[in-house]
């Protein structure tokens, strides 16, 4: 920010598009849109959170949602799995795409096709593969069931058993994000000058040492775009409950998660100030999270 | 980048004001007499939301066509909203702008308590009592009485019902036959029955769709009644967790759980019986076909819940379209149409000249001969604000209960009521 702030002064004076008012016609169209239809509902939701009643008569209600939903253990619940949703699948995912992208890129035979093959789960719609993990997931005669039953484990009830739910969750999180992190890893992976290898070749550096003094570090920036964006996406799980647990938030609750509470509470209980609340909290983790890691980032890479 | 936000802020601001202004100015309200119209003078046009599929739609389409036969100044829009999820989802989002409302909409009376609070929800009773022939609704009495009272608030007639069903007790016809078992009539015989089956096939012998329904009926059953008062670490409420939890301890009752719907585990035959609703023989139907015959019988319990839609309409609309959209309900659950629309798609007629009617009850259908029985003491949960929120509770503390066999009902129900309690609040 410094940066920019000196940047500008050194350009006060000199041309600056942002003086034309021109340029500030030419936008008008783009900034109306991002009013109405991301400023506007921003606003609307900050405002609500601080109302209860009806659409149509919402009064001032002070912190009373905040109050309410703080205290509601279900919202409570609901955060904690959206923090273990997050912590476990984006360190988790990251690692499983790297390893696969590796392998995908080096010269083993067919890497082209199993390259398709890893990115059609990304076109693929996450409930209709949410449709198939409810079949593989299944009490009764799901396929993981029986393969772990081959080596002694189980009986589990994946989909039914409340203390599996979020097990059952992240590995439907993990397998989700797998798809898109390949490719953008693959596309680093790609940009490393293969000279790099070629000189560590010729001191005879270690396939370890190759990828840890090379191929990470190159990566460094795929890799911490990529941990922002999943952990962002994590934040928001909503579809993947929706689907796994047909509708509900798993049996007694036990996979609710922040956006399902938000969901819930508008649209199904008709609380609308109190769903609001809960958003805004929610906005506020995910904010304070994004900074943080970007702060973290920064250090890393310096 | 600090001028643009400068700059950009205030107005971004000024325009979300502006717009804001024009969200909240706007009032379709009351255009309409408080006498109805009792004729429609020229052609009116009315919108009917709604989110019914398959045969439900067709047999409603075929239905609408034949009322705009007679009615030929009348025309109805059926709008489909793919789902009632999407349909509850879009209601509320029209509730903020009323114009964008339809005429009238399919939707539970949960849905609509807050739009009754606005004001945007036509009282029907002028209608309903009118004494002018062609408004009158010809006897009220003659719908179901847990029907009326599900759709009546502070002495007003909100909705009309339509899409109603009740709960049955779906049974494995030949495994009952094989084990030489009576339909159970009520929970004590439900559990030795169950238990009859469980001891002799393994599996599980019974399951409730809904948790939240068998509580309701159990306490109904016992003295007891969801709602308000209800004191949920009283005797009726503890002794339901207690009989499901039972159940799902010793093997002899299950519950759907992620299924929702305990139709596949019952067509795969892994549950003797299920007490489930009464519009669902088609996936009944399907599930057991070439396996085993099934059959339903009246839900084993003194009272039997009464679940599914009415029909609502708003006060967006003029007087001559809501004069048109009344003419339409009464169409709809005139005895005929009750006899189709119950024969083709499961679903309860609401009246009980239809119920009784021979054309009804010799259809070839498992719930049209038991319907009378079925239906004799229906009970329907309270149209309060707040309803929804406290069976979702209720709901989530049977679910965990279930889920540990061994935990303490007592526990359970005791951390249960002030979250119970402070659902009614609001």
């Amino acid at each position: 920010m410094a940066g920019g702030v000196r940047g500008w002064l050194a350009r006060v004076g000199s041309y600056s598009a942002e003086r034309q008012p021109r340029a500030w016609l030419l936008l008008l169209p783009a900034l109306a849109c991002i009013g109405v239809f991301n400023v506007l509902p921003l606003v609307r939701v900050f405002v609500m959170a601080f109302q209860s009643g009806s659409l149509r008569h919402l009064r001032f209600a002070g912190w009373s949602n905040f109050v309410a939903v703080l205290a509601d253990p279900s919202f409570v619940r609901a955060l904690v799995n959206t923090g273990v949703f997050a912590c476990v699948t984006v360190p988790v995912g990251l690692v499983v795409s790297l390893m696969l992208a590796v392998a995908v890129d080096s010269r083993m035979r067919g890497s082209r096709v199993f390259e398709a093959l890893l990115f059609v789960p990304y076109l693929t719609s996450v409930v209709a593969v949410g449709v198939v993990f409810r079949y593989l997931f299944n009490g009764d005669f799901g396929v993981v069931d029986y393969v772990l039953s081959l080596v002694g484990l189980g009986p589990f009830d994946f989909l039914n058993d409340p203390r599996l739910s979020m097990v059952t969750l992240c590995v439907f999180g993990v397998w989700l994000s797998l798809a898109f992190n390949i490719v953008i890893l693959l596309s680093g992976l790609r940009a490393i000058d293969p000279l790099l290898y070629r000189v560590a070749d010729l001191y005879g550096a270690s396939a370890w040492e190759r990828f840890s003094r090379i191929t990470l570090p190159q990566l460094a920036p795929m890799i911490t775009f990529l941990s922002i964006m999943d952990l962002i996406n994590a934040f928001k799980v909503y579809t993947e409950v929706y689907v796994l647990f047909n509708g509900m938030p798993g049996v007694a609750d036990s996979a609710v998660t922040a956006v399902f509470y938000v969901y819930d509470k508008f649209y199904v209980q008709g609380r609308y100030g109190q769903g609001m609340a809960a958003a805004v909290v929610l906005f506020a983790l995910i904010l304070v999270f994004t900074l943080l890691q970007s702060l973290l980032v920064r250090r890393l890479s310096r | 980048m600090m001028r643009i936000r400068r700059t950009l802020l205030p107005a971004v601001l000024a325009a979300t004001l502006a717009l804001a202004g024009c969200g909240s100015a706007d009032s379709g309200q009351d255009t309409a007499d408080a006498t109805p119209d009792t004729t429609i003078n020229g052609n009116v046009t009315i919108t009917f939301w709604h989110g019914m599929t398959g045969d439900q739609e067709k047999t409603l389409q075929q239905i609408t066509d034949a009322f705009m036969k007679e009615n030929p100044k009348i025309t109805v829009k059926l709008q489909n909203q793919s789902s009632y999820d999407g349909l509850q989802q879009k209601l509320t989002a029209a509730q903020q702008s009323p114009k964008n409302l339809p005429t009238i909409t399919q939707a539970y009376s949960s849905w609509m308590i807050n739009a009754i609070d606005d004001d945007l929800v036509v009282d029907q009773t002028p209608y309903i009592e009118s004494k002018d022939q062609n408004l009158a609704f010809d006897n009220w009495d003659d719908v179901l009485e847990g029907l009326r009272k599900s759709v009546t608030l502070d002495g007003k007639i909100y909705g009309m019902p339509f899409n109603k069903s009740t709960e049955v007790l779906w049974y494995n016809k030949d495994m009952f036959d094989e084990l030489g078992l009576k339909v159970p009539t009520s929970f004590e015989e439900l559990e030795t029955t169950a238990k009859a089956i469980h001891d002799a096939k393994g599996i599980p012998g019974a399951g409730f769709d809904s948790l939240q329904n068998f509580y309701s009926v159990y306490l109904s059953d016992h003295g007891s009644e969801f709602g308000k008062d209800l004191d949920v670490t009283g005797k009726a409420s503890q002794d339901a967790f207690t009989y499901y939890q039972d159940g799902v301890r010793d093997g002899w009752l299950r519950t759907a759980g992620t299924n929702q719907y305990m139709s596949a585990p019952f067509a795969s035959q892994k549950v003797g019986m299920y007490i489930g609703s009464s519009a669902g023989e088609s996936f009944v139907k399907e599930g057991a076909a070439g396996k085993f015959t099934y059959a339903a019988a009246p839900e084993p319990s003194k009272h039997a819940i009464q679940q599914g839609t009415d029909i609502y309409m708003f006060t967006s609309a003029s007087s001559q379209q809501r004069t048109a959209a009344y003419l339409y309900e009464k169409y709809l659950t005139g005895k005929d149409n009750q006899i189709t629309w119950g024969v083709q798609t499961g679903y309860i007629p609401i009246r009980t000249s239809a119920i009784t009617d021979s054309k009804y009850t010799s259809a070839d259908t498992a719930i049209a001969p038991i319907l009378a029985d079925a239906t004799r003491n229906l009970i329907a949960a309270p149209i309060k604000p707040s309803s929804e929120q406290a069976t979702t509770d209720v709901e989530k503390s049977l679910e965990a209960v279930l889920a540990d066999p061994n935990s303490s009902v007592k526990d359970a129900l005791a951390k249960l009521k002030p979250t119970f309690e402070s659902d009614w609040q609001e």
